[in-house]
């Protein structure tokens, strides 16, 4: 079962290597930042090469997080609707192990492009002699569970459903969209003194929040670090337990994403 | 070997509308056969290959595949081949050698690289073993479809439309190989549009309809050599023979076995001028045609 996980996730590798679509991805996320990076150089006085290199990380690691997100997503939609996984399935090789490797394989770049990510951050800092900030470390971890959690959650939506309605699913059924919808509902509520159906759209639009993933867990506790770059024991604590509900959601999303693909008539 | 016993697939097309591309049907193949699903397009023949891959799960009915019911993935696959319909659901991103690497290591006995290496220099991959499959023509598709069903040496192949994309040669090739690993026990299922190369190699057959198992038998009780003879011959039309069709002064007719000595009188009295006479054969197209009904086709 190993070297079956091991063949699947080579392939799965070289996949995500020779797909066109993420190349030309990738190539315009490091034009738009060598750009980015060279106009700071040109223009931006070397005391504030801190702000520079925190812009340049912020700036990496929101694209990263926005790549990786879709390969889980691209990796199994194209792998089932071209109908390849029927040569894969029809061979010894289980459905879990299959989908396992393409779990592995998403999350195992996303995290290497966090630590490319990071390592840009910490390379700048030392070319430059600035000291080196815990908050770079502390913003790779919650950008790559972030990634995990899009990931896997995309990953069960598009064995769903077709890839892009998975997409605009993630994008409309988000935890923040039904927490504003709650809050807006409350406050209609207070303002109308009640109606048989506000109390109903509320406490469904609560359940729906409370079911939706958390894309970035105890985010209100992270704006400090953003500016200032410096991490308390305190929060070190809450990126622990960021990745413990990261690993959780992937398990979840990996279960359903496999009974899916077990009921999915694969004609 | 493989069961089906009332097996029904139905698609809900609208509301209320239902597709039955299989409906209550039931065969057997046994160990050893060269089986042959034949039919009409959207008779429900590869649902059927499906079924019993269980890449389809029955609307009703059961599917038992080596005495089990087929579970993807598990340890029976690891004596199964399968060549699906088609081309694409090869990955076009890998080479024809990492492809075939790659399902080698999903097999736990597959052949070793050196035998691998033969394979692909029997089907005239070798020297494509770097180009990616994405750039190989359907043919070469076809090949390394062929190759990666072979590659454990299985018990039973599935083939769906096997000859599909091949050269001549490839196809004689290929059939030669399938007749092989028959003779040595493998039990073969094929689907196939082309009823002489059916004829040529299978067992045993099945036919469906519209979803519906119109007849399965051993081969030799679908074609047969009949008890009359076609002629030909230089003369005119005599009462002894039913004419088929007549052109420059030749005929040709169906003759009878109790009008064949009144006939061969003629022809030693010198009356026709005999040019041929031979058995007439039924064959499987004939049993086809007649069982699923001359143009009377749904694509």
């Amino acid at each position: 079962m190993l070297d079956q996980l091991l063949a699947n996730i080579a392939i799965d590798l070289k996949f995500f290597r020779r797909n066109r679509l993420l190349l030309a991805i990738a190539f315009v996320f490091i034009a738009v930042t060598a750009i980015f990076i060279t106009g700071s150089l040109v223009w931006g006085s070397s005391s504030g090469r801190f702000e520079i290199v925190q812009a340049i990380f912020m700036q990496l690691s929101y694209f990263t997080s926005l790549f990786t997100a879709f390969l889980g997503l691209l990796l199994v939609s194209t792998q089932v609707r071209s109908k390849n996984i029927k040569l894969v399935l029809t061979k010894p090789c289980r459905p879990e192990v299959w989908l396992a490797s393409a779990f592995l394989s998403a999350i195992g770049v996303a995290f290497l492009l966090h630590i490319a990510t990071l390592l840009v951050a910490i390379v700048l800092s030392l070319v430059w002699g600035i000291p080196l900030q815990a908050g770079f470390a502390f913003l790779t971890i919650t950008a790559f569970v972030r990634s995990v959690i899009i990931l896997g959650y995309l990953v069960l939506l598009t064995m769903a459903f077709h890839p892009v309605v998975a997409v605009l699913l993630a994008v409309v059924f988000t935890e923040s969209t039904f927490y504003e919808l709650r809050m807006a509902v409350l406050t209609g509520i207070k303002a109308t003194g009640g109606n048989i159906l506000l109390p109903l759209l509320e406490k469904s639009s609560y359940l729906i929040y409370m079911l939706l993933p958390m894309t970035t867990p105890y985010e209100e506790k992270y704006g400090a670090v953003t500016q200032s770059m410096r991490v308390s024991g305190e929060l070190w604590a809450t990126s622990i337990y960021s990745l413990a509900y990261a690993a959780t959601l992937t398990l979840l999303f990996y279960f359903g994403s496999l009974r899916l693909l077990q009921r999915k008539n694969l004609m | 070997m493989i069961t089906l016993s009332h097996v029904s697939v139905h698609f809900k097309k609208f509301r209320s509308e239902v597709l039955k591309a299989l409906d209550d049907v039931t065969f057997t193949v046994a160990g050893g056969e060269f089986f042959a699903l034949l039919g009409e397009n959207g008779a429900g023949k590869s649902t059927a290959m499906h079924c019993m891959l269980g890449l389809t799960r029955p609307t009703r009915g059961s599917v038992t595949l080596f005495g089990q019911p087929p579970t993807l993935g598990s340890d029976v696959y690891q004596q199964i081949g399968y060549l699906p319909e088609e081309p694409h659901h090869y990955p076009a991103y890998l080479t024809i050698g990492e492809a075939i690497d790659y399902y080698a290591r999903l097999y736990r006995h597959a052949l070793p690289p050196q035998q691998r290496a033969e394979l692909l220099e029997r089907l005239g991959l070798a020297e494509y073993r770097n180009l990616r499959i994405g750039k190989c023509s359907k043919g070469m598709k076809q090949k390394v479809g062929i190759a990666q069903c072979l590659l454990a040496q299985p018990r039973l192949l599935f083939l769906d439309e096997p000859m599909r994309g091949l050269d001549p040669v490839g196809v004689r090739d290929f059939r030669e190989v399938l007749v092989d690993m028959n003779r040595n026990g493998c039990t073969i299922v094929m689907n196939s549009h082309i009823l002489g190369e059916v004829e040529s190699v299978a067992t045993s057959a099945a036919i469906l309809k519209r979803g519906r198992l119109v007849i399965q038998d051993r081969l030799e009780n679908l074609t047969r050599d009949e008890e009359r003879y076609e002629v030909s011959y230089e003369g005119e039309p005599l009462d002894c023979v039913e004419v088929i069709a007549r052109q420059n002064g030749t005929v040709r007719a169906i003759l009878h076995p109790e009008r064949m000595a009144d006939f061969l009188a003629l022809a030693a009295a010198g009356s026709i001028r005999l040019e041929s006479l031979q058995r007439t054969h039924h064959s499987l197209e004939d049993t086809f045609l007649a069982l699923v009904g001359e143009g009377d086709h749904h694509a």
